[in-house]
């Protein structure tokens, strides 16, 4: 690795830093702001505004917010999240228990959308106005154009309801750790493949049309270089940064943006934790939630970005 | 244009909305899933309870907040777990008080204190004996001051001071004069604990219920299995499954695919869109179950100041229109009183007939002919935005532009917001009516004053005499029904969804997360 390369890695990772503080001050001023706290929401139709009032004194949620923001912030720096509001359970307990299923359920969707995004994409995109072009960019506009919900409610109608292949909700009566079943991964993992392998597919392919088109590779064709050899050396370099980028904020979206998967399936993980949090008004999990993805988000940009420059050589070699 | 008064009577309705129950979903509707308790089960084969077998049951679930706790409860799951772990002291069902791990609670003559008198002969899931001090632990536990929600027993006893008398009696105080206890603790589905358990470690939890926990992995699934030596005889089930899923949709799928046997909570659109041949059921809970949906009308300021205003609201709106269109007829039309089939409930006073011109003339005599109302909602329950936005549609036809203020559920209760709508939508579940009209005059803004109401209510509620208690509960009743801030335009059914096979699921008072001790499969 070059000294210009350990820059750039070092001037990138010091501006995410810079954006997780301020991140983390706009998301818990930002919920802060939203109207309702889980006390009014928890036993609003029971208790008097006296014992509302002596219950949000009680769990400090009249405190100014610049000082609960440095307390808490204090805390984060220590591992320590915070504590729900609605179960008294600290946060960290709470995300944890989830945060394996999400990964879990991301991980594996990613690493069938990394291999098949690849071989589609670039399959597409050197056949370029042909049928296997068109039948794969009119495949991807389909699914990115279907909601989410409709192609996994359309899956467990089919593969749970009618086939009966599949169970139909992603719980099963174990005892702990992550629902490792594969049947119970099944549909969600597809569902979620669906759209962010149509996601990835579109950008690929079209890396490779614009590579294919560029004038050094036109040459090497010109030379009389194989179909193959200019895929390997021409093409995948300059596809392999872009993918590398969409692969890494997929996967990070795949983790947090799950919740409509989630639902679908009953698949406990953060996405439905991180809705039911801010509906309820639990602040201290919305907000741990929020900036753990927000921070996990950053941290994939920046890893991409810096794969980006460690793979193009005038990048790489650049001061 | 006036619209033409339409009277009919509850009966009436009853008729109305089951015939468009008819046309929905005839075919799948069960009888229902037993009036309660005291109803034989419906048979498969001989009719008999069957032994054996595993029950997997699906509920909205609370995620990883979910807890073995019983006073710490935030979803259904967690109720409908607790209420097998756990035995109640007192609980409801059908209009009657039964008794649970509690005989009978009466209260002194000078109504300082009640005794309550403990079911012999229980045994806790370890094997030792149950009595007074669990009790004394329990009613300390449930209304701590140092819970982080306060408990709404806490400002009707005083448990620091409860005395025990002997191993099955007890003596409690009481901070202002109840005369039916029973009722109260009842309401407040007191789960007794074993003494000195503050702790809920799923090893660590025992209970006196019909099912021990095996497994719990908290918002996603609980194994229990039957406790052999249950005082209310031995549970039929070998073992029973509760699953944490909070999609509607989804746990109709679990259903439908026969992954689960049971699934709580379902939406009316869901009964609506399945079809009789499904291998499944529909199970309604009973009359006395259901949730009355309404809108309470700020009364101490203009325009609801005035009985002659909040009287044409409800001259104007349209009962069975609201029933129709929001619980799609799976229900019945309300008589402006919540609390139907609970104790002492008026079952006889019919809902007014909806007169436009009359309720035209009252507003023109107040002089609110065409003012502007808000009405603050949020979806606390599936139903509110819309019945909202009906009734605003409704308002239209007496001159008036309501408003809906639609917020968030977590925002909804703000005092001060409540305070300066003129209505806001309200749902409450068929509770014994002394809880009932405690939670709606909770907030200052939404309590009803007048000297009749109020004197019948304090009498009610203290009177340790049946027959003064029911005249006293009418008087209440009449006035509320005259000239109150109440506009309760139905009643929810409460809709379960079942494989055939599944008997014995009963309310108990709740339909929304059912007691399933007594279930079995055919």
């Amino acid at each position: 690795m070059t000294h210009a390369l350990l820059r750039f890695a070092a001037r990138r990772l010091a501006v995410s830093l810079v954006l997780l503080v301020l991140l983390s001050l706009i998301v818990f001023v930002g919920m802060d702001l939203l109207p309702g706290d889980p006390v009014t929401s928890r036993m609003g139709d029971r208790a008097s505004p006296e014992q509302i009032t002596a219950a949000r004194d009680r769990l400090g949620l009249d405190e100014p917010v610049l000082r609960r923001y440095s307390e808490w912030a204090s805390g984060l720096l220590h591992g320590d999240l915070g504590t729900s509001l609605l179960s008294g359970t600290p946060v960290r307990s709470l995300i944890a228990d989830r945060l394996g299923n999400s990964v879990l359920l991301a991980g594996v969707t990613l690493t069938a959308v990394v291999p098949l995004s690849l071989l589609l994409g670039v399959w597409a995109g050197a056949r370029r106005g042909r049928w296997p072009d068109r039948t794969v960019s009119a495949m991807a506009v389909l699914l990115v154009a279907l909601p989410e919900y409709v192609v996994a409610g359309l899956l467990v109608l089919v593969f749970a309801v009618w086939l009966g292949w599949f169970p139909a909700v992603s719980v099963s009566p174990v005892t702990d750790g992550p629902p490792l079943d594969p049947q119970l991964l099944t549909l969600p993992v597809v569902s979620l493949l669906s759209l962010s392998l149509a996601h990835a597919v579109r950008v690929i392919r079209a890396a490779t049309a614009t590579a294919l088109r560029a004038p050094h590779v036109e040459t090497a064709r010109l030379n009389g270089a194989s179909r193959r050899t200019l895929l390997r050396r021409t093409v995948l370099p300059a596809v392999l940064p872009v993918a590398v980028q969409i692969w890494c904020v997929l996967g990070v979206g795949l983790i947090g943006g799950a919740v409509l998967v989630e639902r679908v399936y009953g698949y406990p993980g953060i996405g439905e934790l991180l809705v039911g949090s801010v509906q309820s008004g639990d602040i201290p999990v919305a907000q741990a939630l929020a900036v753990l993805l927000g921070a996990a988000t950053l941290l994939a940009v920046t890893v991409a970005d810096i794969a980006v420059t460690a793979t193009t050589p005038w990048k790489r070699t650049a001061s | 244009m006036p619209t033409p008064p339409t009277p009919f009577t509850r009966r009436h309705a009853l008729g109305l909305t089951a015939g468009g129950t008819a046309a929905l979903t005839l075919p799948l509707l069960s009888g229902c899933a037993g009036s309660d308790d005291a109803s034989a089960p419906r048979a498969g084969g001989d009719g008999r309870p069957r032994r054996g077998g595993t029950l997997t049951s699906v509920f909205t679930g609370g995620g990883p907040a979910e807890s073995l706790d019983p006073y710490s409860a935030v979803s259904p799951a967690d109720y409908a777990r607790n209420r097998v772990i756990y035995d109640v002291l007192f609980w409801v069902a059908d209009g009657k008080v039964n008794a649970g791990l509690a005989l009978s609670a009466t209260t002194a003559k000078d109504g300082t204190a009640f005794t309550l008198k403990l079911r012999k002969g229980v045994v806790w899931h370890d094997g030792s004996p149950y009595g007074a001090p669990d009790v004394v632990h329990t009613l300390r536990h449930a209304t701590s001051p140092d819970r982080r929600y306060p408990s709404e027993l806490a400002a009707y006893i005083d448990a620091g001071k409860a005395e025990i008398k002997d191993a099955h009696t007890l003596v409690v105080p009481l901070r202002q004069p109840i005369g039916d206890p029973a009722a109260l603790l009842a309401a407040n589905q007191v789960f007794v604990l074993k003494d000195g358990r503050t702790s809920f470690d799923p090893g660590n939890v025992v209970g006196t219920g019909p099912m021990k926990i095996v497994d719990f992995a908290p918002g996603r699934s609980s194994t229990l299995r039957r406790f052999e030596d249950h005082w209310d005889g031995t549970p039929h089930l070998d073992k029973l499954v509760v699953l944490s899923v909070n999609e509607p949709q989804a746990r109709v799928n679990a259903v439908r695919s026969g992954q689960a046997d049971f699934a709580a909570a379902l939406p009316y659109t869901e009964a609506a869109k399945l079809r009789s041949g499904t291998k499944s059921e529909i199970q309604k809970g009973t009359e006395s179950e259901r949730t009355g949906f309404g809108f309470m009308l700020t009364a101490n300021r203009p325009p609801f100041d005035d009985p002659r205003v909040r009287k044409a609201i409800r001259l104007a709106v349209d009962r069975k229109a609201l029933v129709d269109t929001v619980f799609l007829g799976y229900g019945e039309v309300g008589n402006d009183l919540f609390g139907a089939g609970a104790p002492y409930y008026a079952d006889d006073i019919d809902p007014l007939p909806r007169d436009v011109d009359r309720a035209r003339k009252l507003l023109r005599a107040a002089g609110a002919d065409g003012i502007d109302l808000t009405v603050r909602t949020a979806e606390i329950e599936t139903g509110y935005n819309a019945s909202t936005q009906l009734f605003a549609e409704q308002m239209k036809d007496i001159g008036l532009t309501v408003r809906p203020d639609v917020v968030s559920p977590a925002e909804f209760f703000d005092s001060k917001a409540l305070a300066s709508a003129d209505a806001v939508a309200f749902a409450i579940y068929g509770f014994p009516l002394q809880i009932i009209y405690a939670r709606t005059a909770v907030n200052p803004s939404l309590a009803f004053r007048d000297k009749e109401f109020t004197r019948s209510l304090s009498s009610a509620i203290a009177s340790r005499d049946e027959s003064e208690r029911q005249r006293a509960w009418r008087r209440a009743q009449s006035a509320m029904h005259d000239r109150g801030n109440w506009v309760v335009w139905g009643f929810a059914d409460t809709l379960n969804l079942a494989r055939d096979g599944v008997h014995g699921v009963t309310g108990r008072g709740t339909a929304k997360y059912p007691y399933l001790g007594k279930a079995w499969l055919a």
